[in-house]
């Protein structure tokens, strides 16, 4: 397994590595802070409201 | 064709020697960034598991406050 870095720079792949992992954390990160379930900053959202559920309360 | 460097004849410019070192250092930050990696899995499975089963996620809900009523029975 070593022999792979005398076919490859390891600066350059560190370089390449270190990016990717970034990458793809930001991505899964923000993918998850835009769900419901999994926003661990926010909280589910409140369900929408329907115009079943309107009120004499949201006209006055 | 890649050049072959002129000090080592390898491709990267490191020697065997170099290259065992270095990759004991990439393997040792390797392991300890998996485990991390794994730790934090656990957690947020924990927290959250991210597989529902076929009823959706109300269904594990529902069988997390079904073992708890089961074991808070044989407890209490």
């Amino acid at each position: 397994m070593w022999r792979i870095w005398t076919l490859f720079d390891p600066r350059r792949a560190l370089v390449a590595l270190f990016v990717f992992l970034f990458t793809l954390a930001l991505l899964i990160h923000f993918i998850l802070l835009s769900t419901n379930r999994f926003n661990w900053i926010e909280g589910p959202r409140a369900p929408a409201k329907t115009s079943a559920l309107v009120t004499h309360a949201d006209f006055v | 064709m890649a050049d072959r460097d002129e000090r080592t004849g390898t491709l990267s410019g490191l020697t065997e020697a170099e290259a065992k070192e270095f990759h004991r250092i990439f393997m040792t930050s390797f392991v300890i960034f998996t485990l991390i990696a794994i730790a934090a899995h656990v957690l947020v499975w924990m927290w959250r598991p991210w597989l529902p089963g076929v009823h959706g996620y109300a269904e594990l809900q529902n069988g997390a406050h079904y073992a708890q009523l089961l074991l808070s029975r044989y407890i209490a």
